[in-house]
């Protein structure tokens, strides 16, 4: 054996990866070869060495914190809700016939969707009021993101980057980004995310849809300089005001005053 | 509000989402909480992985995060009783060579010299006969000598040094994880280590053996 040859096989020898045939091979070499033997003998050295280096480092106490609160707000997030009874049943369903029905159901939703459009989207404006409210009264935990910009890239990742979260800025109002999720409505994605600070909390719902998801009673305002339709909508003490930008409806929900919200969104878009 | 069944959108409620939800899968596998505590036994090794792959704490942190959040999110995928250090790590290195390897221009191994002369240097300061902690202290100098010299080396290389010295895996779990045939692992660590060791080569050609 030459030594050019025995150079990847003394490295499975270090590492206990030869069979019995090469092992002897290569044993025979190391003994007639003071190079390969000193280079073997180096090797090992260097990975006992390597080994140490790496039990050297272990996961910052913040990184370990971190996943397990977002593992047990995952779990909790799973559990004691009349869906989970629901699908809890469903399991026991052949998987392959409830996928089947789900399409079925899906199918006929789509056609029930596109009967009865007005209705349906009246019912995502106003859902978002509730999603708004269920944030403030706690009722949805929110998760802290760590990463905003990485929240961002994960939400719009989740909707197969057909559309992004609309980012505003908001810190002159001291209001900041705090956690996003994806909500469906109606069989329709809408990213979320919650902007929380020293003023009235402000939700943001991105999701692709028209103006005609305005509620019916919305104020419509018009920007002649942006050619923009804004439409404003309350219910109880929450606002809402919407706009539409390409496919995208940016849709924000405060206990804002609506002239306020009207100018957060106009604000947006002059800086889109 | 219901979660869709998918590893995509999983990943994104498992980090986001905290509202009323829930995942058909949880259904069909009762030991989703026990799977959560059984990755947290792997999240040195996650970390220690990350970290000499990205070369960064952040960039490792991030990895790590994103990592044990896909595994949640398809944990109805992993055949219990298999090897889950192995399932975690190929998500993490897929992960890794997704976001920070793909497209990045690999450093030619003929450019490593320009650190041997120092780390002779660095070598020939370490004494034989240290006191208990000194050997402690120059231990841990060793140890970031080491991790230097790992950053410098191409990601190929360093992905197989990394798993076989650093996580202990056998050269199949490997091959497994990097997709990859066997051979390859075996010549990436031959060449790996002997990149490494021009890196340091005051201490393993002057000795041969450990200080």
């Amino acid at each position: 054996m030459r030594c050019d040859e025995a150079q990847e096989l003394i490295t499975a020898r270090v590492d206990n990866e030869l069979g019995a045939d090469e092992c002897a091979a290569v044993e025979a070499h190391l003994t007639s070869c003071a190079e390969c033997a000193l280079a073997f003998e180096q090797e090992s050295v260097l990975k006992r060495r390597i080994h140490l280096t790496a039990q050297q480092v272990s996961a910052p106490a913040t990184l370990r914190r971190v996943i397990e609160e977002k593992t047990a707000a995952k779990a909790a997030a799973t559990g004691g809700t009349i869906w989970r009874s629901f699908f809890d049943g469903f399991a026991f369903v052949t998987w392959r016939r409830g996928f089947a029905a789900a399409i079925l159901l899906l199918i006929a939703g789509s056609v029930i969707y596109t009967q009865w459009p007005a209705e349906k989207h009246e019912s995502l404006a106003l859902a978002a009021l509730e999603t708004h409210t269920s944030i403030l009264s706690g009722k949805t935990t929110l998760l802290r993101a760590v990463n905003l910009a990485a929240m961002r890239k994960e939400l719009a990742h989740a909707v197969g980057d057909r559309f992004k979260p609309v980012a505003l800025d908001l810190s002159l109002m001291k209001l900041y980004p705090v956690s996003g999720f994806v909500q469906n409505i109606g069989g329709r994605d809408l990213l979320v995310t919650v902007y929380q600070g020293d003023g009235p909390a402000v939700t943001c719902f991105t999701f692709l849809g028209s103006e005609t998801d305005a509620p019916q009673g919305a104020e419509r305002f018009y920007d002649a300089d942006m050619r923009i339709n804004y439409y404003s909508y309350s219910r109880g003490d929450l606002n809402g005001v919407l706009h539409q930008e390409g496919e995208v409806i940016c849709l924000l929900v405060s206990k804002m005053a609506p002239a306020d919200l009207l100018a957060l969104l106009r604000g947006k878009s002059a800086h889109a | 509000m219901w979660l869709r069944k998918g590893t995509e959108l999983d990943t994104t409620y498992a980090l986001y989402y905290n509202g009323p939800a829930v995942s058909r899968s949880n259904a069909r596998q009762p030991g989703r909480e026990r799977f959560s505590s059984e990755i947290m036994i792997y999240l040195d090794h996650l970390y220690r992985v990350a970290f000499h792959l990205v070369r960064n704490d952040d960039a490792a942190q991030d990895c790590v995060q994103e990592t044990c959040a896909r595994a949640l999110g398809a944990y109805s995928q992993f055949t219990p009783g298999t090897n889950l250090k192995a399932w975690l790590t190929r998500i993490l290195y897929n992960f890794f060579f997704d976001s920070y390897a793909r497209n990045k221009r690999m450093v030619a191994a003929e450019d490593l010299g320009e650190g041997a002369e120092a780390a002779q240097d660095y070598w020939e300061t370490v004494t034989a006969e240290g006191s208990g902690p000194e050997k402690q202290f120059l231990q841990q100098e060793l140890g970031a000598k080491i991790g230097a010299a790992l950053r410098k080396i191409p990601e190929e290389f360093r992905a197989a040094i990394v798993l076989v010295d650093m996580g202990d895996f056998s050269y199949a779990e490997a091959a497994e994880i990097l997709s990859c045939p066997v051979g390859t692992v075996r010549s990436r660590l031959s060449r790996g280590r002997r990149l490494l060791q021009k890196q340091l080569s005051g201490y393993v050609e002057k000795t041969g053996t450990e200080r």
